[in-house]
């Protein structure tokens, strides 16, 4: 079931660059399946190097079975990393950046290895509308005025430290559709598209990083 | 404007010209193709056409490249030639508002002849339009500039408030250039708007939601964006319409050069559109263009062999 570590080893030997976040979206309805796929996208994901993990499904079903998910994170980490010298701690949080925006205390001595967020429709566009609510009140109270606004000062209310933009989303849709995706966090990043709604196999987790890694930017030189 | 197989065509639909139709005897593929064409887009009309259609034309430097020009500079004009077949295709199918990117803030990082040559590229495209070409007087669209303005030379600017100006009352479809453009710049915008009027007292914190924001994005009036299309294999976004993209758009990443776009690239992008509705009329026109495919894999067939003997 899981990838053998030398499997591994060699699939990222070949690999230029590896995204420090990865994104993927989740068409349709979330069943135990998908969450045991997402348990083990995390397995994998982790031991490829990458640093935050976001899984979106345009629904709250996610994040509602954000306590579900970690326990399966936690039951499939025990098996997949028997070898290694320590077991990652894969932490999930069901982000809710539109209600309130949690910003990461770097005090925390429990830093996880791995961030893994939860999120939907609510962190897109209406969170968009939430930051520009925030800005109206501090214009208001003389904190910023309006023409201090600029790209960068929203990029900083937006993107809170919890959830940045991803380099490489994977999309499993019928169609290349966002589904609500944030509009803001998707400005360089690569999609890759997975046609259907198929499994997630570790064959395309591997094809999307060799995708990526073989993506060249050149913003807009 | 460049002579254009396509444009030729449509001016006379039922019978074409003696003079302008290749030959069926010696060559049956130009002369399939040349009627084949107009005959697809006929069929495809009859089904539902998209609203809104945006393009990102990437791939002219690296066409270039591919055919081995000296400038590379050339691509861009080969870039453009085809902006008119690809804006002539869509507004003859029946597309309401074809929105291009044609500058990015970005692009202003390029080396600066090359930026100089974009510009007035982009200027002499302008007067064009003024000038009513072939093109504006066909569809009787009217042009409108989105993005920063105020980044661009002088007399780009002139030139771009005077081609808004000259086709502001046509009613047709609306052709959106996106010059000097990000999507996240766009966004800034819209904010700062919002935010000016709650400082102004015409709104209130409370009432700023999704749709008010939308409203002071540069495409308002603009129905909602139906397909955006990538040439040139990239799979991202580059910073273009992401507030109207990301929700009801299909997105296709298609894997050749802006300046090869045409209408072969384009009509499985409008058939797959179609396939949503599954309706009666989309079947009648999924075999209809079935039916053409057929004919012509056997004409090509024919015309190579005619070729080889």
């Amino acid at each position: 079931m899981f990838a053998h570590d030398i499997t591994f080893q060699q699939d990222l030997k070949i690999l230029d660059k590896i995204p420090k976040h990865l994104a993927v979206l989740f068409w349709g309805e979330i069943n135990e399946k998908r969450l045991k796929e997402a348990a083990q996208l995390c397995c994998w994901s982790w031991c490829s190097g990458i640093k935050m993990l976001s899984i979106y499904n345009v629904e709250d079903d996610l994040k509602n079975n954000a306590q579900l998910l970690q326990s399966y994170i936690d039951t499939f980490s025990r098996h997949f990393f028997i070898h290694e010298k320590f077991i990652p701690i894969i932490r999930v949080t069901a982000l809710c950046a539109s209600k309130k925006p949690i910003y990461s205390n770097n005090e925390d001595s429990n830093l996880p290895d791995m961030q893994v967020n939860l999120i939907s429709y609510a962190d897109g566009r209406p969170w968009i509308a939430e930051v520009t609510k925030n800005l109206a009140e501090d214009v208001i109270q003389g904190k910023i005025t309006s023409d201090e606004l600029n790209i960068e000062e929203l990029d900083r209310r937006i993107s809170v430290p919890h959830f940045s933009e991803p380099q490489l989303l994977i999309l499993f849709s019928p169609k290349i559709e966002l589904e609500g995706f944030p509009p803001w966090h998707i400005h360089l990043t690569e999609i890759f598209h997975v046609p259907g709604n198929s499994e997630f196999h570790y064959s395309i987790f591997v094809k999307a990083l060799r995708k990526y890694s073989k993506c060249d930017q050149r913003f807009g030189r | 404007m460049p002579p254009s197989d396509f444009t030729d065509t449509n001016q006379d639909d039922e019978t074409p010209s003696l003079k302008i139709a290749p030959n069926f005897l010696t060559s049956p593929f130009n002369y399939m193709s040349h009627h084949v064409q107009s005959l697809l887009v006929k069929i495809l009309k009859q089904g539902p056409i998209p609203q809104h259609l945006g393009f990102i034309m990437d791939g002219n430097r690296r066409f270039a490249r591919k055919m081995n020009y000296k400038q590379v500079f050339e691509g861009h004009f080969m870039g453009s030639d085809n902006l008119q077949e690809a804006l002539n295709i869509c507004f003859h199918l029946g597309v309401k508002v074809v929105t291009i990117y044609a500058f990015s803030i970005e692009n202003f990082k390029r080396p600066k002849e090359e930026v100089d040559m974009l510009m007035e590229l982009g200027k002499t495209k302008f007067i064009e339009f003024c000038e009513k070409s072939h093109l504006v007087n066909k569809y009787g669209f009217c042009v409108r500039i989105l993005g920063n303005i105020a980044l661009l030379p002088i007399d780009v600017q002139e030139a771009a408030k005077k081609v808004v100006d000259t086709t502001k009352h046509n009613t047709g479809s609306i052709l959106n250039i996106c010059v000097p453009y990000t999507s996240r710049d766009e966004i800034t915008s819209s904010i700062k708007s919002v935010i000016k009027s709650v400082e102004n007292g015409h709104m209130q914190i409370r009432d700023i939601n999704e749709e008010i924001i939308e409203k002071c994005l540069y495409t308002y009036g603009s129905p909602p964006l139906n397909i955006l299309i990538r040439t040139s294999g990239e799979i991202r976004l580059s910073d273009f319409l992401l507030w109207q993209c990301h929700k009801n758009c299909y997105i296709h990443f298609v894997d050749c050069f802006w300046p090869e776009f045409s209408l072969w690239e384009l009509l499985p992008i409008i058939l797959e559109y179609q396939l949503s509705y599954n309706s009666l009329k989309v079947t009648i026109v999924l075999s209809n263009c079935l039916f053409i495919w057929l004919i012509c894999k056997v004409m090509i067939t024919f015309d190579i062999m005619n070729r080889l003997g």
